[in-house]
């Protein structure tokens, strides 16, 4: 694989290609079900993210696609191809588990040349790929280790050298993170998305951290009960969140049930207290989506806003994150930079601006 | 911890180790080292004499009968170990890949053979092994044999008696072994796109060899110790080594030559256990 193919842009004549398409796939587990008629397709290239909390349906997904796990109806098809039927080692995938996956009886080396020996590759071939794939996990000296003496950051970027090995059509991750402490997840989190860069492999990660998404990602697919929420990039996904699940499971996020009023221009919230917004609806009833980065904080006694208490100040490395309760007893979270003002104090009084620029709505509002 | 609470600790811990140790000195260690004693002695109508000789040894090598002897015995023990192995290794698989719930009761089966003496477990085999046998009776009522085989009082009888009697401690070893390896292993080696059978060899087989191994050395040592099967379906045809110090010690009452041979046996079996530490270091992958 050329380490300097070219970098995947959403609306690339790459990406306009269907690498995986699952359709329709139904998986009951028992009772259970895992997947509920889920159709998805991963274009060539992308980074695609699988996001939802343990038992929303995502490593089966996951797992169905590699063909480790049976379906009940619906197909896979890899390059225009049906490979339902077929067995993992026919699909020509690659996958990186959670926990350390490497074979502990076999050097760092073997573990990489693994998947290229059973494709009966000539020797010379073998060990320039294996150089290869060292130097794209950066980790060129350790050819001879055993995965017992490397640090659990090192495995995993072996166990990538070796999925990434066999050139697969997709490689897919099953929180490869999840083991890993924060600081350390961030480094791998940053190698994962230049890997995924150099290699212009498809990559189909699952998660249960939005950060994570968020951040990797060029798609994400919100999953809860064996269903896709919303598949979008991660900006929409944030900012124009599909649905009330969406909005509330990814970020940091107050819902606001309120009425708006379009004569008055702006919003009557539950309780009391007018925010002056334009929106672009026609219905009355509806859910404000509000992000800390949404409410702006104005010392009290000022004027407009909306009237407020303030519960907690946290400073945040950089920025300030302070809870206010509305009379109506919504808790607001607002973010600003820089140290906590003096004007916000524990039990004090503050007046809230939404700035509705920013603030998303969502669609189906409360009956 | 002060220093005289830890030293009344001592005592307690001593006080409770002291009987165990006791029994262990008296039992275990006095024993051996009377017996090697009388190794080196000589006898006469069952008179242990006093002075030094290593004729017990030397008469081990020197005489025909008993390198048979041993040949025969440690090629019973290798041939049932192998076919503990083979016959194990399925039965091993299908517990480790057994759903957590069932593993328990298949656990218990392998292992309810174990209950029944084996004496009478023998006394079963004779039954169907003899001559007129539930194996034989059914071969010549199906009309492949004309004269009944032989299928016990001699060697074969042995090494299926042995497998039989010893094949529960392999398959539970292997299963312990089997049990432990991730599934995300096999299941990395079917997506890399190795099929069942690479699969089995380059990952299942070395990670199991842990346990192929602690149950090799087990069966082998009890085969070379067991003493009631060669008895009742080796009979007088096999030379067993455990028959051979049994017939010294209590029928010819050669105290020492029987000693001699018990020395060369537990020998054996400390050599056995010294590989078997060398081996499994090998195959330790997560140190």
């Amino acid at each position: 694989m050329s380490l300097s193919a070219a970098k995947s842009q959403p609306g690339s004549a790459r990406m306009d290609k269907i690498k995986v398409s699952a359709r329709n796939i139904v998986k009951r587990f028992g009772a259970t079900i895992a997947a509920a008629d889920i159709s998805l397709d991963i274009r060539d290239g992308e980074f695609l993210t699988l996001l939802g909390e343990s038992g929303c349906g995502k490593t089966t997904l996951m797992r169905i696609i590699a063909g480790l796990e049976a379906v009940d109806s619906g197909a896979i098809l890899i390059d225009g191809r049906d490979v339902t039927a077929l067995s993992p080692r026919e699909r020509n995938l690659g996958m990186v588990f959670q926990q350390y996956s490497l074979f502990p009886h076999m050097s760092v080396a073997e573990n990489i040349a693994y998947g290229l020996r059973v494709k009966h590759k000539g020797e010379a071939e073998i060990s320039k790929t294996v150089d290869e794939m060292l130097e794209l996990v950066r980790l060129p000296d350790l050819r001879e280790r055993r995965p017992a003496q490397l640090s659990g950051g090192q495995q995993q970027r072996i166990a990538l050298a070796r999925a990434l090995a066999t050139r697969p059509s997709l490689l897919m991750l099953d929180e490869p993170l999840g083991a890993l402490d924060l600081k350390l997840r961030r480094q791998l989190q940053a190698e994962l998305k230049r890997i995924h860069r150099e290699s212009g492999t498809t990559f189909l990660f699952v998660t249960h951290d939005q950060d994570e998404a968020l951040f990797l990602s060029d798609r994400v697919a919100v999953m809860r009960a064996g269903q896709i929420e919303q598949l979008d990039d991660p900006t929409r996904i944030y900012c124009n969140p599909a649905n009330r699940f969406v909005a509330d499971f990814v970020g940091d996020v107050t819902l606001l049930d309120c009425e708006y009023d379009a004569m008055r221009g702006g919003i009557a919230l539950e309780g009391g207290g007018f925010a002056p917004m334009t929106l672009d609806v026609d219905r009355r009833c509806i859910t404000l989506v509000v992000r800390p980065e949404n409410v702006r904080l104005a010392p009290a006694g000022g004027g407009e806003g909306l009237a407020c208490k303030v519960e907690d100040v946290a400073y945040q490395a950089g920025t300030t994150l302070c809870t206010v309760r509305l009379p109506s007893g919504a808790v607001l979270k607002s973010r600003g930079l820089g140290a906590p003002s003096p004007d916000f104090v524990l039990g004090g009084e503050a007046l809230a601006h939404l700035d509705d620029c920013r603030v998303a709505f969502i669609r189906e509002g409360p009956a | 911890m002060s220093r005289a609470t830890e030293g009344k600790r001592n005592w307690a811990v001593w006080a409770l180790l002291g009987p165990g140790l006791a029994f262990i000195a008296l039992l275990l260690i006095v024993p051996v080292i009377d017996m090697t004693l009388i190794s080196f002695r000589s006898e006469s109508f069952g008179q242990i004499l006093p002075g030094f000789t290593l004729a017990n040894y030397t008469s081990l090598v020197r005489d025909g009968t008993y390198v048979q002897i041993f040949l025969q015995t440690f090629l019973a023990a290798a041939l049932v170990t192998v076919l503990c192995i083979l016959l194990g290794f399925p039965v091993a698989s299908l517990i480790a890949d057994a759903p957590a719930k069932w593993r328990g009761l298949l656990y218990f089966l392998v292992a309810a053979p174990l209950l029944v003496n084996t004496v009478v477990r023998t006394y079963g085999w004779l039954l169907i092994l003899g001559r007129k046998g539930l194996v034989n009776e059914t071969l010549a009522w199906a009309g492949l044999i004309e004269q009944p085989l032989a299928l016990s009082g001699n060697y074969v009888g042995l090494i299926i008696g042995g497998t039989q009697v010893f094949l529960p401690f392999m398959i539970l070893s292997i299963a312990s072994s089997l049990v432990a390896i991730d599934r995300r292993l096999i299941e990395s080696s079917a997506i890399l796109g190795a099929g069942p059978v690479r699969t089995f060899i380059n990952v299942t087989l070395p990670l199991a060899m842990p346990g192929v191994i602690a149950g090799s050395v087990l069966v082998f040592s009890l085969m070379l110790g067991a003493f009631v099967t060669p008895l009742i379906l080796g009979g007088t045809a096999v030379k067993y080594l455990s028959v051979a110090i049994f017939t010294d010690a209590l029928v010819l009452f050669n105290l020492p030559r029987a000693t001699a041979l018990a020395m060369v046996l537990l020998l054996v079996a400390l050599l056995l256990y010294a590989l078997q530490k060398r081996l499994l270091r090998r195959f330790e992958y997560y140190a």
